[in-house]
């Protein structure tokens, strides 16, 4: 069924007429073309589709849009606002995390959300949360360094 | 990988959603975190014209300690009861093994009914759960009902639910005076992967000796296991002998069936391998 | 001490922000005014004859604009409804048969995905299921069932020039190489060890599946957007499939979210073109995960392997190797002849026989994967090194060391070995695991084992790379190369080298991206070539512009040319720097005017001595090699099987590293996919259908499965003609690491897994069988 919904993205309220059917990703990126959002697996494993939701980290091929009306939706396109790179996204460039950078997005929003949560969270904690993002060019060694470089950059800011 | 169209209804009251899934039968389904119902329709394995949304149906996500009780709502999300510090006080074994659940996206989505609710036979909670003697509170079209969740689970995929019914809310009593326990998760793949087996211990001594001990193991057959017949180890010193008796009657009452897990021989050995370590894990914690 | 300017240094990638900040331009991110998306229906049955296709409602339903089948295709005047890189056997879709489980059969274009797949539902197909085969040793025998009913090379590439169209068989292609005599060497053997190894299929899994999208422009010009680590192939093969002229077609690459192999050829192109041509509207098609299971695959590999050992040194050796290359041959035949000649290893054999066959069987296609067959016979030949060594009681390390080739030496196929620093990376290897090291004595149910394994990959050998730099009158430089950025990095690698040899900062030079009507024809962006093959195109290209330079230069400064030197984006007199000008007075000095451009092009274009297709002999098969070296130091949990790397090295000999973070990102990122591979990736099929064709049960390494120390060592052997002695890299990390492990297992445990991949429960079956499982836990 049809139905006009507003989502909050990115600070910015958005009227859209949508699907009950829609799933958040196909929103994001079809009809708001917020390409860092991608889909990797359609099933909630891999992470390239990770968004915030209130903050809190989510696969948007998992939500249904029409029920995430009200919430505060999060993209990277939303992190670097004026060009000014988020202290994670500087984080992963200086630590060259990433390679073919398809997963890049969905890590730095786990990220996010993770130090948001643990600000300083121990490697094994780190291994446990990110676990559900998956880098196939094997990037992994590069972005730990990243999360405990972000971490600085966040403190000293 | 898209949905088919199809009506998501928003009922305000557990009553309401009831009379919505009666009305529409077969057509409808109740849809709480969404974490799998989503997945089955986006590929198209199934079908439902209505979906009944439990999410604004108020007063369904509490987490809270009364009357002796710890309740949590179905809608609660996993990651909530994960964090939750009343259930990381009263029942720190399912706070662990809610959080091994899949990844933390799925679990800040996906609620604590819908996983129960589901009863896929690898999940983490239902072995917790039945150590500790949870219970289900039912809700139908004509009021609630509660259900232990050792009768929850009928075979793969099915449950004490039936039509109309919605799983409202989890019910635990506090555990035994004295007691600990642990959920251990052995994933024989990738570290995230699904559970080859999961097995759950509950523990208390009186000096050395087994004061209260409950098991329950998941991931093997198309249920949730409660080990039986445990009475034996009372007062009995928690010795490699009582290990060896306590193993051979786990052993005796599974009957795994082989998945990309483990094979029938290796869930079985792996039994014997966790409840060991399950139960002198829960010893350490005793004794420390 | 490198006097090198930019090459050599580890400077960070260009293309970094765009991806930390989701900006970085994907196919995916591509629309077309009025675009369609397509859905395809697949065959639910691994083999069967299609008998009726109904498809009417399917096109009734609102916002459907085509519903193809494969009859459709073959009754259009003027295109070929077979494609194939190495054999034109793959129908754009199913004609009368079914080959596999997930062949296409039915192609939906409609305005909204959704529609596209409601319309799938709506068609119905009847189906009449043939015998099947999926075990690729059946498959190779007389008598099997018959996957192709005859065999259609598509005579694309020289080296597989002899293999003859419409024998009856499903062995697609047979390597063979004689050298010695084996047969003699056995009867005078001490010793003899045969083993059988198996690896099985699996997924390549790069987080961005295919995804392709064509429209006519108003020049009835075929635009081709896709996400392909060839756009030279795949025009050549759309022109061909079609009949029109390549001037025609234009194939575009942006960026790419991983390929390692899967985005090789023609894949998704022929399908979409022929809805955008039959529609007459943009089209895109992206592939879902569950599609990429069953689109291409890596190849399941068995190998026989037989080695005879005469007084403490190998004497001869036989494989037996065996490629299941599934229903389509893909690139299959070529992967079989260049790994197939490395299979008895880079070792000193005097008498080897290798008999590898491409077969075909009722599986997903399974084509190119990083390390292009190279993996899985290394697997078996490191493996088998060992438990040689183990039984003749000879430390493992020094048994390679004695057998492995040195420069200059013969390989199997006679071709000398130049560049190799295979004995290096042995040491390398050996040092950092401290392999000499006295072992503490085991106790208990947790024991530690090391483990090292070493091989050698050769790059594919003829190939061609063309680049064209374009210098403008400031000094900056567009370089047009068809080389595909998917990660690795190639287009810093081509900026260093093109800085480094015009003498102008990394920051001058911007690389634009392959599209078929602007940038030179390359064979491929895979097999650890473009380092070695595209570097040195861009670097003679670069050069030309530099000689031009230095002429005018020259003629101005009335010196000659040989003493001018490219530095600091300045062209001046050696010693004397301080005479010379600027690149923007260099123009000035040539042309009289700004505004101008120099442009300089350049082939890179290695040549082979074709082998013998009776012995597989050959003065050159190719043009470099790059050996590789894994350690291992494992922790195995005795009572559950489980394997925990305590400590992993991946060591290479990359030539010269003209990005040595690079470098070291591809050293680690291919073995954490081999790691991943070797403990838990494994296609799992049962009569056809696939049983964990998703990635909620099919498992990848994540941050949670790396090794606890985890390290790259770069080895430098500078190879006499790469750019500034590089070579590649791309691959070398994922060659050993399988066989490593292997090797520590069983230097921990005394089990010997020959079955990929390495689970607990393999591992405890062999501990069991052995009767030694350690005791009862306390």
């Amino acid at each position: 069924m049809k139905r006009a919904v507003s989502l909050r993205v990115n600070g910015r309220e958005e009227q859209l007429q949508i699907e009950d059917a829609d799933t958040l990703l196909e929103v994001l990126r079809d009809r708001l073309r917020l390409w860092s959002v991608r889909e990797g697996c359609g099933v909630g494993a891999c992470g390239t589709c990770t968004v915030l939701l209130d903050g809190r980290p989510a696969s948007s091929c998992l939500l249904l849009a029409a029920r995430v009306e009200g919430r505060q939706i999060v993209t990277v396109e939303g992190l670097s606002q004026d060009s000014t790179l988020d202290p994670i996204q500087q984080a992963f460039v200086e630590q060259r995390a990433p390679q073919c950078g398809y997963c890049t997005p969905g890590f730095i929003l786990s990220v996010k959300a993770l130090l948001d949560e643990n600000p300083k969270p121990t490697d094994e904690e780190v291994r446990e949360y990110l676990a559900g993002n998956l880098c196939r060019c094997g990037g992994y060694p590069d972005i730990m360094r990243s999360v405990r470089a972000a971490h600085e950059l966040r403190n000293r800011d | 990988m898209t949905i088919k169209a199809f009506e998501l209804l928003r009922p305000k009251s557990l009553v309401e959603a009831s009379e919505l899934l009666l009305q529409h039968g077969e057509e409808a389904r109740p849809i709480a975190g969404g974490t799998t119902l989503v997945i089955l329709m986006k590929q198209r394995a199934v079908h439902f014209p209505y979906l009944v949304d439990l999410q604004g149906i108020a007063g369904l996500d509490h987490i809270s300690e009364e009357n002796g009780y710890i309740r949590i709502g179905a809608m609660a999300t996993q990651r909530s009861v994960e964090c939750s510090s009343t259930i990381r006080r009263f029942l720190p074994v399912l706070a662990d093994a809610v959080g091994k659940i899949g990844n933390v996206r799925v679990r800040e989505t996906a609620s604590i009914g819908g996983n129960l609710a589901h009863a896929d036979y690898r999940l983490d909670p239902p072995p917790a759960l039945l150590i500790l003697g949870a219970d289900l509170v039912l809700s139908g079209p004509n009021g609630s009902r509660t259900v232990a969740i050792k009768d929850f689970y009928r075979g793969m995929y099915e449950t004490a639910l039936e039509a109309a019914d919605i799983l409202a809310e989890v019910k635990i009593p506090h555990m035994p005076e004295g007691s600990r326990a642990t959920y251990l998760k052995y994933s024989s793949l990738s570290a995230n992967d699904w559970p080859c087996l999961g097995v759950a211990a509950l523990l208390a001594l009186k000096g050395n000796r087994c004061k209260e001990l409950r098991l329950a193991l998941g991931g093997l057959s198309s249920t949730p296991l409660l080990v039986q017949g445990l009475a034996f180890t009372q007062d009995q010193p928690l010795d490699d002998d009582l290990l060896e008796k306590i193993v051979s009657v786990v052993d005796q009452q599974i009957s795994p069936t082989p998945d990309f897990r483990g094979s029938e021989w290796y869930k079985r050995k792996m039994a014997r391998v966790f409840v060991r370590r399950a139960i002198r894990e829960v010893e350490q914690h005793l004794s420390a | 001490m490198s006097t090198h300017s930019v090459v050599g240094k580890s400077v960070y990638r260009r293309d970094a922000t765009q991806k930390v900040t989701g900006q970085i331009l994907h196919v995916g991110n591509i629309e077309m005014p009025g675009m369609l998306h397509v859905a395809v229906l697949r065959s639910p049955y691994p083999h069967a004859r299609i008998t009726r296709i109904e498809k009417s409602r399917a096109e009734a339903l609102e916002g459907v604009a085509a519903v193809l089948t494969g009859a459709d295709i073959a009754a259009m005047p003027g295109v070929d409804p077979y494609f194939g890189p190495a054999f034109c056997d793959q129908p754009i879709l199913a004609i009368d048969r079914v080959l596999h489980v997930g062949d296409l059969v039915v192609a939906v274009a409609a305005e909204e995905l959704r529609q596209a797949e409601d319309a799938l539902q709506l068609v119905d197909v009847d189906y009449e299921p043939l015998p099947t085969v999926f075990d690729v040793r059946e498959a190779a025998q007389p008598g099997a069932p018959l996957v192709h009913e005859e065999l259609r090379p598509a005579g694309a590439f020289a080296d597989l020039a002899h293999v003859k169209a419409g024998q009856k068989s499903n062995v697609c292609y047979h390597f063979k190489l004689r050298k010695g005599n084996v047969q003699n060497a056995f009867e005078e053997a001490d010793r003899i060890f045969e083993d059988t190894f198996s690896s099985p299929p699996a997924q390549h899994m790069p987080m961005e599946p295919h995804v392709t999208l064509v429209y006519m422009d108003e020049n009835e010009k075929i635009n081709v957007w896709t996400a392909t680590q060839t756009p030279s192939f795949v025009r050549t093969q759309l022109a061909s499939t079609f009949g029109i002229s390549m001037n025609r077609i234009r194939v575009r690459v942006p960026y790419l979210g991983g390929g390692y192999g899967s985005k090789l050829y023609a894949k998704l192109e022929p399908l979409v073109t022929l809805l955008a041509l039959t529609t007459r509207r943009p089209v895109r098609y992206s592939l879902t995960r569950e599609e990429e299971f069953q689109t291409i695959t890596k190849h399941g590999v068995v190998v026989k392997i037989k080695t005879a050992v005469k007084d403490g040194l190998i004497s001869a050796r036989h494989c037996e190797v065996y490629f299941d290359t599934g229903a389509y041959a893909e690139i299959g035949p070529r992967i079989v002849h260049k790994s197939g000649y490395t299979s008895a290893g880079p070792y000193r054999i005097p008498n080897v026989w290798i008999d590898a066959y491409c077969v075909y069987t009722n599986k997903p296609p399974a084509g190119a994967f990083r390390g292009f067959g190279v993996p899985q016979v290394i697997w078996a030949y490191d493996s088998q090194m060992d438990t040689i060594a183990r039984a003749l009681g000879v430390d493992s390390v020094e048994f390679r060391m004695r057998h492995a080739l040195d420069e200059g030496e013969p390989f199997a196929t006679g071709t000398q070995v130049r560049s190799f620093g295979l004995k290096e990376s042995i040491r390398q290897a050996a040092q950092a695991i401290e392999w000499s090291k006295t072992r503490p004595p085991k106790s208990g149910t947790r024991l530690r084992g090391k483990g090292i394994a070493a091989g050698v990959k050769a790059v594919l050998t003829p190939s061609i790379s063309g680049a064209i730099i374009i210098m403008n009158a400031d000094g900056s430089v567009n370089v047009l190369s068809s080389t595909v950025e998917m990660g690795q990095g190639s287009e810093t690698m081509m900026a260093q080298i093109v800085a480094e040899e015009l003498g102008i900062s990394f920051d001058q030079v911007r690389i634009v991206q392959p599209d078929t009507d602007i940038t030179p024809y390359d064979t491929i962006t895979a097999g650890s070539r473009s380092t070695y093959h595209m570097g040195n195109a861009v670097r003679m290209a670069a050069g030309k512009i530099k000689t031009e330079l230095f002429s005018a230069v020259a003629a101005k400064l009335e010196v000659n040319t040989e003493d001018l030197i490219a530095r600091d984006g300045r062209i001046s007199v050696r010693g004397t720097e301080e005479k010379g000008m600027t690149i923007g007075q260099a123009f000035l000095a040539k042309f009289g005017s700004l505004g101008t451009t120099i442009t300089g092009e350049a082939i890179c274009q290695p040549t082979a001595a074709p082998m013998d297709p009776e012995t597989g002999q050959s003065e050159k098969c190719t043009e470099y090699w790059f050996p590789s070296a894994s350690a291992a130091e494992v922790e195995v949990d005795t009572e559950t099987g489980q394997v925990s790397i305590v400590k992993f090295l991946s060591v290479g000999d990359v030539g010269t590293a003209i990005n040595p973070k690079h470098c070291e990102q591809q050293l680690l990122g291919s073995a954490i996919t081999h790691l991943s591979l070797t403990f838990f990736e494994e296609m799992i099929f049962e009569e056809g259908q696939l049983l964990n064709g998703s990635l909620l049960d099919y498992q990848i390494a994540s941050m949670k499965d790396l090794p606890e120390t985890f390290e790259p060592i770069v080895v430098e052997e500078p190879h006499e003609s790469g750019p500034f002695g590089a070579k590649g890299v791309g691959e070398t990390g994922t060659l050993t690491v399988s066989a490593a492990i292997a090797n520590a297992v069983e230097d921990a445990i005394g089990v010997r897994i020959r079955d990929l991949p390495i689970t607990p429960e393999k591992i405890l079956r062999g501990l069991t069988e052995k009767g030694q499982v350690a005791p009862k836990g306390k």
